[in-house]
This record gives structure tokens, C-alpha cells and sequence, in this order.
């Protein structure tokens, strides 16, 4: 179909063409060397310096024979990490091309010195079917300023040119066999690791200017996938590569390898540390108001004892809502107010807090000496901030106001309040507009776009009862209509995903019925009624033990569903299959910013296990992260990519603009989406909600406090 | 006259197929749902791209005739950012004691304290506080040392300070030409290091009537993003 394929070319330069952007205004320092893997190097082979930490580089390599696009992520200032598609002609001379995925890991032992070499040891391909699968041990030391040599020995497909036996040999004699096992691929190759002969490689980058970079090197490579030489050794083992820095995150590169061939790279890399705008650009707060009359002259006669009583609450509601906050709930004593906030527009919950003391500094009279903020979300109050009115006054500009006015300030758990005055809150709404729903790394295609309609309406009988749904019509696909079957031998949970793609052009996205609540201080619950998911159907109940304070938070789910016809309209009896399914989930927040999630439980197609995800989350509402789940269903039965595995990025917009906004796009990317470890998508989840209003965010951001 | 904000964004140019999709799900998107898809992304993005010629300050100024400046009735700052081609002319918005904080139409605020710059909001890298309390009193003096220390929010919301040294110096008489009027003023030099080093981190200006012994004109540092601040008192 040829409008499907335009569509398709389109939405790939979208996002190549929404990463280059970004990578533009990242100001990402000029990015080290990278190889056509993607992955600090030469040419082809590794080089031992790593990335700027955290930087993040999406890398398109290709020459006649190969494909690649590469994912890399410099986790920690010394671990970098990859994932990559590709594709190769011609596979191994039988005239068809292979699709492959494949994880890369590389770790620096020593830095750099006047004296000593930055030294890494780095696994490629450790992860999959092995296409590429090769250890190295590698040195890199700056000759000059400017020229950097790098020397390695490598084994695996970085072991095949001029061969040796392995010098670990010596240490014990498994390592002079390098046997390749049977596998669905997916599995850790450590069996295989650092054995069988080994060979050196090494080379030399010269950076001409800030931007031209001239390279060299002799590769230990001399493996030819594509089997366009018959026999290896005749290709030449000599890679030379230019890359130029066109603007500070985007480097292009030509390569001629192999004495034969030519490949050009694309490099665009960027921070998630450093955000374009470098800061918010929207409107500065009102400024904190003081007692002594003076606020009067910006902000009118209107304020603080001089608001009559009725109008008081409907003042500090639009004042909130101009704010993008909306005032739900009230109660005024003698010498403290308690408001209940839903905050609509920050990203940063402490941000929302500072507005609403600004204009409680306003609008409440002058004997309230306490503010007590309470953030809501789906009509239950998460946390509490005690502010002291009298300190904030003093503080606004003074040196060090950041840490002072959290020293003064309580940041405890929502509790119960007499006389709270609820406010009304429109009940029913709705929304129509397009959609884009993309899925990646397809076997047959590397991206998928469905593009269409959606209708979106809810219904809140109460601030924590409601329903919802979403309708999704869709107009227009990159699919050509055929769609491959699922060999799966597990109840296929999701391998028939194209199917409900195919048959539901017109269906229910979502419709439930939702209910939040909370038991005690510390306890959250959620109750969901109705057809969840695209997929399946059913309740799902959770509870959530997270006190205020703490960094670490005990859930459990409980799901009883049924898989949802293909049309995805109301029936369930194409698959007639219900499952109970649900796990016990243990979230950590580290300090250093990595947070840990284990879930243990039972997943969609009846499967017993446990799901591992590390993220790493920054402070400006990025994550980056992966995860795994090992089942009770072997290997084998789970097919192609062993067991269920990915990785996952959120990008906050506000981020990207520069504005306040709490959007968030997220990317979950597989390598293959099979049937064992899958989990219901639930859209409305405990955790994530509530981590934010609680203490380690908020005083980590509390800076914004202070926007 | 003038705003700052059309000049920050520019810089941002996003890739014109992702401005189109946004504008497109925007022209589609309706409801009443305070979670509208992409709503606010798109507001944001419409701001970034429209095309406003960029009114740098000399732009700005001369939109200001030596009538209209003599005819001024409350106090109204020019202001520029040279780094962004940005200027602006801006009003007390609220004071507490010799703290001011000037405003335009464009959501920007620049706080300052004795005429020293201590904090300026919504220009993106915002200066988020300066500690610069002797600064004033040494300008006057025309001489001494004095200390700074400037924090801002780095890109994860935290809060990154650096103290500075630095070093006054009167750099000679020169002109200051107010629109209205001029000002026979002597220049006074302000060289901040990096507290410990000898790495100039930057250098403000202060023009000192030699009349009255009133800041009219400065060149202050805001942060490697936005450089210098550039202030004139038109009328106090």
C-alpha cells in the first residue's frame, strides 16, 4: 500500500527529525568517538573512555550489507549500555535478510591519568542470538591533546581475524573452547564469555578540530555476516572513518571498511541533565505577600482581611485555577487553613505548593499564622505541608531561602479535617483528538504507527469514584494488512496483539469504573472495574503501603480478567480464557537517584515468576531504565528472546519546552513481545501518583518551591 | 515594549514535521477534560515558533522618544539581554524595602536589590539567588573587595552554588545617554572570580552619576545561558 508506506517514511523522520532536535538544543558537549555500534570506539572496534554520564545517543549505522540503529546510555559515569536493531542482507549467504536485536555492556576500570590509560572491559551482543556476540579488554590513552590511541584484545567475532589461543587458557582450560549453544536467543551467552581464540585489534583517533575527527584502526573482526566475501580473511583489516560534529549532539560519519566498502553513521546524542531551555520560561510567581500593607500596592485593596468572608474561598479558587490548580477542598481555623490542591499544570509538585502559598499569602486573612497544603490526586489527599506563614515572609530572596524554608516547613501525611469544605468540581468530561499509537521492533518492521481518532469522557460521582473510557477509531496504518501469526504455545496474551490492531479499527480503548480511597496514614487503595485494557477485561484491586517519609513502598495487586475479543468491542468469547493474575511488588527509591521494583506474582497467561526493573530517574521527570521477568515457562516455550525483557524511557514535556506541563510521553521498548512475564496494563497504577507528593521528591525539588 | 520571551525560545527550533503533528493534533483536539492530549505542549510550541522579529534592546530603545521619556510619570527600567538579541522596558511590579522587582508584559521578573541584580525569573536559566550584599556599598566606595554567591537550579531542579571574589575598580568617566536626557557618570568595574582561583568568572559594570551618586546604567551577569544583564534607569 503505498499511502501506508509514505506514512511510515514520515513518522521515521518524525522521530528521527524529534530526536535531532532535541539532540540540537541539548547542548550536549562535543560527544566522544563513537563506532558504528553505537558504542565508544574507533571505526568498527571499542575504545575505553566513556560517555558523558547519562548521555543518551541513538546511533544509525549503515553500509551495503547491514543496518543498525543502536540505543546507548551512559547508566553510571562508568557503565555504558546498549540496545540495538538491526538488519543484515543477504544472512549468511542465503539470500534472505535477518532482523536481530542485541544488548551491549561496557564497564571502565581506570580512568585516564597522566601516565595510565582509561581502561574498559566491554561485552558485545551478550544478550540475544549472538550475531555479533565479542569481549574485549580495551586501553585508550591521549598521545597529544588531540590524537588518542587505543589498543584491545578481543575474543568471540572480536577474536576472528589473526587468531591466538586465549591466554586465559593458561588460568583454566574452559576457556581454549568457545562453544556456541543452542538457543532461542535472549539468554545470557556467559557461557561463552572471554573463551575460544582471542586476537588484538587497536587503532587511533585524531581530532583535527572541535569537529573533524579523522580515525583508523586494524580490527580483530573478520567475520562476515552477510557472506559477501566467501572466505573472511580476503576483506582487509584495515576501517578508516571522518566523522564531523555538524552541531554540538549531532556527528555524521563516513566509514570505508574492509577495504571494500563504504557505511555512513548518524550520531545524535543528548542529556536528559540538561534540558534545551535550560530552566522554566514561564511566568514568574506572584510575589510572596507580607502583612504590613505593602502588597496592596500590587496586588490591590482587595487582599487578606480586607476579602469579605464569602468571598474569600471563590478568590484563592481562580486565583489556583489561573495557576492551572484546582482548590477542591477547604477548612479555616483560628490560626491555620487547610486546602486540598489536584495541580494540573506542574510538573513539579513543589512548584504547585509554592503557587498556593503565594496566594494563600493573599488571600487568607491576617491571624492565619500555618498553611497546610495537601496534593490530591483521584480525590484522595496524598500528602500534607505545614507551612509557617511568618518565616516564608522573611525568607523570599534571602540567602539560602531554599534550605531555610524547608527547615521550617512539615511535610507530613494527609489527615482527616474537620469542617473541610469540599468544592464543586466539574463532574463530567470529555475530549476528541487525534492519536498516534507506535509499537517497535515488529519482526518484519522496525516501526509500527496506527494513527486515528480518540474520544476520551469521564464521570466523577465523587472526587474518588468515577468512570471513563476511551474510543479509538483508527484511520490509518503502516500495516499491509497481512499479519503474522502468533507461534506462540502459551495462551496468547499478547503475541495476537496485530490481530486486535487488525479486527478493532473501531473499538473501546478502555472502560472502567475507578475507585481511590485510603485506609489509616499509610495505606492507598484502588479498585477498578470493567474492560481495563485493549486486552483483556475484568477487576483489579491494589493496595499500596507508602509512608510519607519513606523511600521504600509495598504493593499488592490482585487482577481477575478475561481476554477481550479481537474487535475489541465488549466480548470475550473469541479466547474464552480468564486468568487470575497479580503480584506482590517492593519499590525502592535509592537516594542516588536509581529506583528498584520486584514484582513476584502470577502474570497474564497463568505464569508464576518475578519482574526486576532498575530506572534511573532524574530530577527533572526523566527515566531511563530496564527490566526483566523470569517465569516458570521454560525458555523454550516462551520462543524467540528466551524470556520478556525491555527497555523504557519517559521524557517529561515540560523538559522539552521548558514550560510547566505534566506530560509525559513513555517509550517501553522490547526486543519481542511474547506471552510468558506479560503484566495488565493498568493505566492508573498506585505508586507513580503518590511518589511524587511524598517526601524524598519533594524535598529533592524543593528548589521549584522557590518558582 | 518588547519582551524577552519570543527572544528565549529562539534558539529552539524543533524539527518541522514534530511542529506539524503538534499543530495538527492541536487543530483536532477538543473536549473539557483538564488532561486534553497535548494541549498545553502545543500552546508551548505555538509560543516558541511564532514569529516575532526579534526587538533587541537598541530596537526597543528606539521606540522611546526623549518626549515620551521626560514625560514619564513613575519609575521604568530598559533592559537587555545582548546574548538573545532580547530588550525590554519594565515597572516596579511590587518593592519591600530596597528590594525591587521589575516586570514587563512578558511574565519575566528581575530582582533587584540596591540596583544589584539578586534574582530573575522566567528567562529559562534564571540566576536563582544572589547573595551579593556589599556590593552596592563597594560601588559607591569605588573601591574594595566583596563577596558573591550565586545559585541556580541545574537541570534536575537542584540547587548548584558558586561563590565568587571579587575585585572594584574605577574604570574612568563616560557618557550615559538616558533618551531624555545625559549623565556625566565614572564607571566602576566589577571583576568576580571563582572563589579560589584566579579564573575570571565574569565582569559587571556600574555607571555612577557623578551628580548624584545614583546607579543609571549596569551591565550585570545572569548565567552562562543568558550572559549579561543590561539595565538602564530611564526615569527612577
Amino acid at each position: 500500500m503505498r499511502g501506508s508506506k509514505i506514512l511510515q517514511h514520515f513518522c521515521g523522520y518524525m522521530i528521527i527529525g524529534a530526536l535531532s532536535a532535541s539532540a540540537a538544543v541539548a547542548q550536549a558537549q562535543p560527544t566522544d568517538n563513537l563506532n558504528t555500534f553505537g558504542m565508544p570506539g574507533i571505526v568498527t572496534m571499542p575504545s575505553a573512555a566513556p560517555l558523558d554520564d547519562a548521555e543518551l545517543v541513538t546511533s544509525f549505522a549503515l553500509d551495503e550489507d547491514e543496518r543498525k540503529f543502536t540505543l546507548t546510555f551512559q547508566i553510571t559515569p562508568r557503565l555504558t549500555a546498549a540496545f540495538r536493531y538491526s538488519r543484515i542482507d543477504n544472512y549468511l549467504g542465503r539470500g534472505a535478510e535477518l532482523f536481530d536485536r542485541s544488548f551491549d555492556a561496557q564497564y571502565q576500570l581506570l580512568h585516564e591519568t597522566r601516565i595510565t590509560p582509561s581502561v574498559a572491559v566491554g561485552l558485545r551482543d551478550f544478550i540475544g542470538t549472538g550475531q555479533y556476540s565479542g569481549e574485549y579488554v580495551v586501553a585508550s590513552k591521549h598521545v597529544t591533546p588531540g590524537i588518542t590511541a587505543t589498543a584491545g584484545i578481543g575474543w568471540g567475532t572480536l577474536g576472528t581475524r589473526d587468531s591466538f589461543s586465549n591466554p586465559l587458557g593458561r588460568l583454566d582450560d574452559r576457556f581454549n573452547r568457545r562453544i556456541r549453544a543452542e538457543s532461542q536467543g535472549g539468554e545470557l551467552t556467559s557461557t561463552q564469555w572471554f573463551r575460544g581464540d582471542a586476537a588484538l585489534f587497536g587503532g587511533v583517533e585524531w581530532e583535527i578540530d572541535d569537529r573533524l575527527t579523522l580515525a583508523a584502526e586494524y580490527s580483530s573482526d573478520a567475520q562476515d555476516l552477510s557472506a559477501r566475501n566467501r572466505r573472511a580473511d580476503d576483506s582487509s583489516a584495515l576501517n578508516i572513518g571522518v566523522s564531523y560534529v555538524v552541531r554540538p549532539g549531532i556527528t555524521l560519519g563516513l566509514q570505508y571498511l574492509q577495504g571494500d566498502k563504504f557505511g555512513a553513521t548518524a550520531h545524535f546524542a543528548l542529556n536528559p541533565r540538561n534540558p534545551p531551555a535550560a530552566g522554566d520560561l514561564s511566568s514568574a510567581p506572584m510575589p510572596y505577600a507580607l502583612r504590613d500593607g505593602s502588597a496592596g500596592r500590587w496586588a490591590g485593596p482587595l487582599i487578606q482581611d480586607a476579602i469579605p468572608e464569602d468571598e474569600r474561598t471563590p478568590a484563592l479558587a481562580a486565583g489556583l485555577a489561573a495557576e492551572g490548580i484546582v482548590l477542591q477542598a477547604i477548612s479555616l481555623s483560628s490560626d491555620a487553613v487547610v486546602v486540598r490542591i489536584k495541580n494540573d499544570r506542574f510538573d513539579s509538585p513543589a512548584q504547585a505548593i509554592g503557587r498556593t502559598a503565594r496566594l494563600l499569602s493573599l488571600t487568607m486573612p491576617a491571624r492565619i499564622e500555618q498553611f497546610n497544603i495537601e496534593l490530591v490526586a483521584n480525590g484522595v489527599p496524598l500528602s500534607r505541608v505545614t507551612l509557617q506563614r511568618a518565616e516564608l515572609e522573611q525568607l523570599e530572596f534571602q540567602p539560602d531561602f531554599i534550605n531555610a524554608s524547608l527547615d521550617s516547613t512539615v511535610i507530613g501525611s494527609a489527615g482527616s479535617t474537620a469542617d473541610l469544605v469540599s468544592l464543586a468540581d466539574p463532574q463530567f468530561k470529555w475530549g476528541l483528538g487525534p492519536y498516534v499509537a507506535l509499537s517497535y521492533f515488529d519482526p518484519d518492521s522496525p516501526v509500527r504507527a496506527d494513527l486515528g481518532l480518540e474520544l476520551t469522557a469521564s464521570y466523577a460521582f465523587t472526587p474518588s469514584l468515577s468512570v471513563s473510557g476511551a474510543l479509538r477509531g483508527k484511520l490509518a496504518d503502516t500495516s499491509d494488512g497481512s499479519v503474522r501469526e502468533s507461534d506462540s504455545v502459551l495462551q496468547r496474551v499478547r503475541s495476537e496483539q496485530p490481530l486486535y490492531d487488525r479486527d478493532g479499527s473501531l473499538g473501546v480503548e478502555r472502560l472502567t469504573f475507578d475507585h481511590f480511597g485510603k485506609l489509616g496514614t499509610d495505606v492507598y487503595t484502588r479498585a477498578s472495574l470493567g474492560y481495563i485494557e485493549q486486552m483483556f477485561g475484568g477487576v483489579s484491586g491494589e493496595l499500596l503501603w507508602k509512608p510519607v517519609e519513606s523511600r521504600f513502598a509495598l504493593g499488592l495487586e490482585v487482577n481477575e480478567v478475561m481476554q477481550r475479543d479481537t474487535d475489541k468491542l465488549f466480548g470475550f468469547g473469541d479466547y474464552d480464557y480468564a486468568v487470575t493474575t497479580g503480584h506482590l511488588s517492593g519499590y525502592y527509591a535509592f537516594d542516588n537517584g536509581f529506583d528498584l521494583q520486584v514484582d513476584v506474582g502470577r502474570y497474564l497467561a497463568g505464569d508464576w515468576g518475578t519482574t526486576i526493573s532498575l530506572d534511573r530517574r532524574f530530577g527533572n521527570g526523566w527515566v531511563v531504565g530496564a527490566f526483566a521477568t523470569f517465569t516458570d515457562v521454560s525458555f523454550e516455550d516462551f520462543g524467540e528472546g528466551s524470556f520478556d525483557k525491555g527497555i523504557r524511557i519517559a521524557v517529561p514535556l515540560s523538559w522539552a519546552l521548558g514550560q510547566p506541563n505534566r506530560n509525559t510521553t513513555a517509550v517501553t521498548l522490547r526486543p519481542l513481545q511474547r506471552d510468558g512475564g506479560a503484566r495488565l496494563n493498568v493505566r492508573n497504577r498506585l505508586y507513580p501518583t503518590i511518589r511524587e507528593a511524598h517526601a524524598p521528591e519533594l524535598t529533592d525539588q524543593w528548589g521549584r518551591f522557590w518558582r | 515594549m518588547g519582551a524577552f520571551l519570543a527572544m528565549i525560545g529562539y534558539p529552539f527550533r524543533p524539527h518541522m514535521a514534530v511542529i506539524f503533528c503538534g499543530l495538527s493534533m492541536a487543530l483536532f483536539a477538543c473536549g473539557n477534560t483538564d488532561a486534553r492530549p497535548l494541549d498545553q505542549a502545543v500552546g508551548a510550541l505555538v509560543s516558541l515558533v511564532k514569529s516575532e522579529p526579534p526587538a533587541d534592546v537598541n530596537a526597543v530603545r528606539s521606540g522611546l522618544t526623549p518626549e515620551m521619556v521626560a514625560a514619564l510619570q513613575e519609575a521604568y527600567t530598559l533592559f537587555g539581554l545582548p546574548k538573545l538579541n532580547a530588550g525590554a522596558t519594565m515597572t516596579v511590579f511590587s518593592a519591600t524595602g530596597n528590594r525591587v522587582d521589575w516586570r514587563g508584559d512578558d511574565g519575566v521578573s528581575i530582582v533587584m536589590l540596591n540596583d544589584i541584580v539578586i534574582a530573575t525569573r522566567g528567562l529559562g536559566a534564571d540566576l536563582f539567588l544572589a547573595d551579593a550584599g556589599g556590593v552596592r556599598a563597594a560601588v559607591a566606595d569605588k573601591s574594595g573587595n566583596v563577596t558573591r554567591s550565586h545559585s541556580w537550579l541545574d537541570g534536575e531542579n537542584r540547587e548548584v552554588t558558586v561563590g565568587y571574589d571579587c575585585v572594584i575598580s574605577v574604570a574612568g568617566f563616560e557618557t550615559v545617554d538616558l533618551i531624555s536626557r545625559n549623565v556625566e557618570a565614572e564607571r566602576i568595574s566589577e571583576t568576580c572570580y571563582v572563589r579560589g582561583t584566579d579564573i575570571v568568572a565574569f565582569a559587571n559594570d556600574y555607571w555612577i552619576a557623578v551628580s548624584d551618586g545614583q546607579l543609571w546604567q549596569s551591565n550585570q551577569w545572569i548565567s552562562d545561558n543568558i550572559g549579561y544583564l543590561f539595565v538602564q534607569h530611564l526615569r527612577r
